[in-house]
């Protein structure tokens, strides 16, 4: 398992946010990190990424915890609502980015990576000049700069309009054809059901299923995964 | 090292391209053109009243625009977790705050050496003149402004309002030239252990009164570089023992 989440419990301003999680991911998997708004997902993408600590249980990417060299080295993120320095131009971010990366020798020079997020375009524009979409496939370029086994993406198709949508869902496919792991947070259940083999559902700070997309659906006796989805949290829709 | 060096660097290119530093470099500009028209109003040495004029205008706005646009690049970066990108690509999050400390520091001595060069100009257009004395002002000025930058990061990590750790370092920063005078006064007049709590206040603010140094370069007064490198090393001594404890705090912060 390249991920491995063990009964985490986190508590932010006394409030109970994360209520013992626990799931795991296989290596070169694109797994899908379902939840309403407000049930966790964020926090438990901060507590993968080193950004925050856990009150209790073990988080382990690549073997090693958030914040530890190889965890750091194995890790590419790219967070909510990406927001890179709009002053700058597309190179020279990535230049920055590959600057800051743990790597010694970059694998991928500039306009190949650019290609491969299909952005090869905009290699000298602004970044204020990007569209969303854009700006979303500049995020992932930035989080591949170092080469990681992993990608942690938080809610990448969020705001893209059906062509954004499409061409960032087409490069985490390719990512995953390159043998990269996508982890990735929505509340957009057609995306998680168009690319994800496994999910894991987290409503209200508790994991309420891991495991393949399939086996979720029959569980909860849902057609789509939507239809799986309101079936998994039916109790709460009706309150 | 090297990580500390590229943030530094895009720290400094970011601040470049922010419309705060061209609107603020417009404005001291501004102020100098109307420092000439003042001087014009004296009697004997237009160029030195000029000189006054500018030297306190660029101490003053330089200052403002400055710790303004540090203040609110950084809290930007917070809100909208562009810090994060940064962040978790670090072995040592203390490297962010360094990196940070350093750009905005050798952007601030770009910009006054840039207004330097400028009243250096009206100087030597206007009364024919070569004052290269005016580029020791300059120097002086980013001694200062790494004390306050150094305030400022410590403040950042304690304040969530941009607004608070504006008023605070400008506060401490402004309080600090008046604290040998705060000095004299407590050692005579009080008593017992508020006497020791005055004294240590003392060496904990930084002690800005140090640098006005303004009347010393345009009357040609002693500043001797002794007394400059006196400075220097004060200001750097002071300066990185603050950023490095706002490093050592933010690198041991659980929560980002």
């Amino acid at each position: 398992m390249i991920i491995e989440i063990r009964n985490v419990h986190k508590f932010i301003k006394k409030k109970h946010i994360l209520k013992g999680v626990s799931f795991s991911v296989e290596k070169g998997d694109l797994f899908g990190f379902l939840g309403p708004n407000g049930a966790g997902k964020t926090t438990t993408i901060s507590i993968m990424t080193g950004m925050m600590k856990p009150n209790e249980g073990d988080v382990y990417i690549a073997g090693a915890k958030p914040g530890e060299e190889r965890a750091i080295k194995s890790v590419g993120y790219l967070p909510e609502n990406f927001s890179p320095p709009i002053g700058l131009r597309v190179y020279e971010f990535l230049e920055y980015m590959q600057g800051l990366s743990s790597s010694k020798d970059s694998w991928i020079k500039l306009p190949e990576l650019l290609r491969l997020v299909e952005l090869d375009t905009a290699y000298n524009k602004m970044i204020g000049s990007l569209s969303k979409g854009m700006l979303q496939r500049l995020g992932i370029a930035q989080a591949l700069v170092g080469n990681p086994s992993v990608l942690i993406l938080d809610e990448p198709l969020s705001g893209l309009d059906p062509i954004g949508r499409k061409i960032v869902k087409r490069v985490m496919l390719n990512l995953t054809e390159m043998e990269k792991t996508v982890f990735f947070s929505s509340h957009i259940l057609q995306d998680v059901e168009d690319l994800c083999i496994s999910l894991a559902l987290i409503h209200k700070g508790s994991i309420i299923f891991s495991g393949g997309v399939e086996e979720f659906k029959l569980l909860y006796s849902g057609v789509s995964l939507e239809e799986a989805f309101f079936n998994s949290i039916k109790e709460d829709i009706s309150e | 090292m090297k990580q500390i060096k590229y943030i530094g660097k895009y720290t400094v290119l970011e601040g470049v391209r922010d419309k705060i530093l061209y609107v603020s470099l417009f404005i001291i500009i501004a102020l100098i053109i109307f420092s000439f028209y003042l001087s014009l109003l004296t009697l004997t040495s237009p160029d030195i009243a000029f000189l006054s004029f500018s030297f306190y205008f660029l101490k003053a706005f330089s200052i403002l625009a400055l710790t303004f646009l540090t203040v609110f690049q950084l809290y930007k970066d917070k809100r909208k977790r562009a810090y994060e990108i940064v962040l978790t690509k670090l072995y040592n999050k203390a490297y962010y705050i360094w990196g940070k400390f350093i750009g905005y520091n050798i952007l601030y001595l770009i910009t006054v050496s840039i207004v330097s060069l400028f009243i250096f100009l009206i100087v030597y257009i206007l009364w024919n003149e070569i004052m290269l004395k005016i580029f020791i002002y300059p120097l002086i000025l980013s001694e200062q402004f790494f004390i306050l930058s150094a305030i400022i990061f410590l403040l950042y990590l304690i304040f969530t309002s941009p607004t608070l750790t504006i008023i605070s370092s400008l506060a401490i920063f402004f309080a600090s030239h008046f604290s040998l005078d705060f000095y004299l006064f407590t050692v005579k007049t009080a008593k017992g252990l508020s006497k020791y709590i005055y004294i240590l206040l003392y060496y904990l603010f930084p002690n800005m009164e140090l640098f006005s140094l303004e009347k010393n370069i345009i009357h040609n007064l002693t500043l001797t570089p002794l007394n400059f490198t006196n400075l220097l090393s004060y200001s750097i001594a002071y300066g990185i023992l603050i950023s490095f404890i706002s490093g050592l705090i933010f690198n041991n912060k659980r929560d980002f």
